[in-house]
């Protein structure tokens, strides 16, 4: 469909033009106000592919079935994250605090984000069958397969938790602290499994928006590892690498999301004779 | 026979309209010779059932590939039962 291919490229044109305006911000100054403004308006791309997303997820039934339940649950974590940025913002720009409270209002976006995305990555692996292919595979595959949450969890043990100390924290912070990289291990680690069964995927249209989405998932874990890594060590900046991170993962998640829009109805079958009620 | 295989067709639909919603609908209405009643659940053919429902289950693999054609395989289970080798369609073997 027209519309759906004009969607994504707005979403593509959007997300290179944010892309070049941090390279030339990079380039060409450290200005704070420049950082600052950078740091807030990239959600943008959220915002638009959120939206959009869930205008796709209604074609395939919404909440009715699989895949519109997990395009669902990734576009409204789109917009989490879209409201935690806001609430970010609004610390940095209208109470103007030098540091932001943690945990704050905003965690209702970021970790809400996290929960709706683990849920879109379930639905995910419901629509592809990931559970009964397991059952499926060689003895091999089963224990490449079975590596990976151990993996992703040697990888979040080392990145979050290898010094951590809960000394001062209050309990939320605590709790948060853990749930995060354990509900973003969760979503990576649905993507890496799903990668198993993309060859399952040859001769199907919606193959693309799969991986893309894939794709997404492990740039959203990449940004949020990033993130707490140079948090921990004390060199995270606003406008920084870490946005760009960011912007690339919501960048997407959105087209990932927006690749599922539905086209026309096309027959396949070599025999086919055109019906009027056809492409409805 | 021919009511095996349209209960055989509403089975694949139902269980594709879980995974991809209205959409299953939708490409089940592209087939040639097949007319879906979805509030009534009900399917008639007009040409080779057999080659009907090959037909449907290249319309789904046509969207996710071999994972369509196993949703449909796991759709039909026990109706499939029903059928002898010969009068099996050859994309549910």
């Amino acid at each position: 469909m027209l519309v759906n291919r004009k969607r994504k490229v707005l979403l593509l044109l959007l997300s290179i033009a944010l892309v070049i305006t941090w390279l030339v911000s990079e380039a060409t100054s450290q200005d704070w106000f420049l950082q600052e403004v950078y740091t807030n308006i990239y959600g943008v791309i959220a915002l638009i592919g959120g939206v959009m997303g869930l205008g796709v997820a209604r074609q395939w039934g919404g909440f009715k079935s699989y895949l519109g339940k997990a395009l669902s649950f990734l576009s409204v974590g789109l917009l989490l994250t879209v409201l935690g940025q806001l609430i970010n913002a609004y610390y940095i720009l209208i109470v103007k605090v030098e540091e932001l409270p943690y945990p704050s209002f905003a965690e209702v976006g970021f970790f809400g984000a996290v929960i709706f995305y683990v849920l879109g990555a379930f639905y995910l692996s419901k629509t592809i069958r990931l559970i009964p292919s397991i059952k499926e595979m060689s003895a091999g595959k089963k224990i490449l397969l079975s590596m990976v949450p151990v993996l992703m969890l040697a990888i979040t043990f080392l990145v979050y938790f290898r010094n951590y100390d809960s000394e001062g924290s209050t309990v939320a912070q605590v709790i948060l602290d853990f749930a995060y990289p354990i509900g973003q291990s969760i979503f990576a680690t649905v993507a890496l499994a799903v990668l198993f069964r993309s060859k399952d995927l040859y001769g199907g249209k919606m193959r693309g928006a799969v991986i893309l989405l894939l794709l997404s998932f492990m740039l959203q874990y990449v940004a949020d590892t990033n993130f707490v890594y140079q948090d921990l060590a004390g060199n995270w900046v606003n406008g920084g690498y870490g946005d760009l991170l960011y912007l690339l993962a919501y960048s997407a998640t959105a087209l990932g999301v927006q690749s599922f829009g539905f086209p026309k109805p096309v027959q396949v079958t070599p025999a086919a004779e055109p019906r009027a009620e056809a492409g409805k | 026979m021919n009511d095996n295989y349209a209960k055989i067709i509403v089975a694949i639909v139902k269980e594709q309209e879980a995974v991809i919603g209205p959409v299953a609908i939708e490409q089940a209405r592209l087939v040639p010779g097949l007319t879906i009643d979805w509030n009534t659940k009900e399917a008639t053919m007009t040409q080779d059932p057999k080659q009907t429902i090959d037909m449907l289950v290249e319309q789904y693999r046509a969207l996710f590939g071999k994972i369509s054609v196993e949703v449909c395989k796991e759709a039909v289970g026990r109706l499939a039962q029903q059928l002898t080798p010969d009068q099996m369609p050859s994309s549910l073997r």
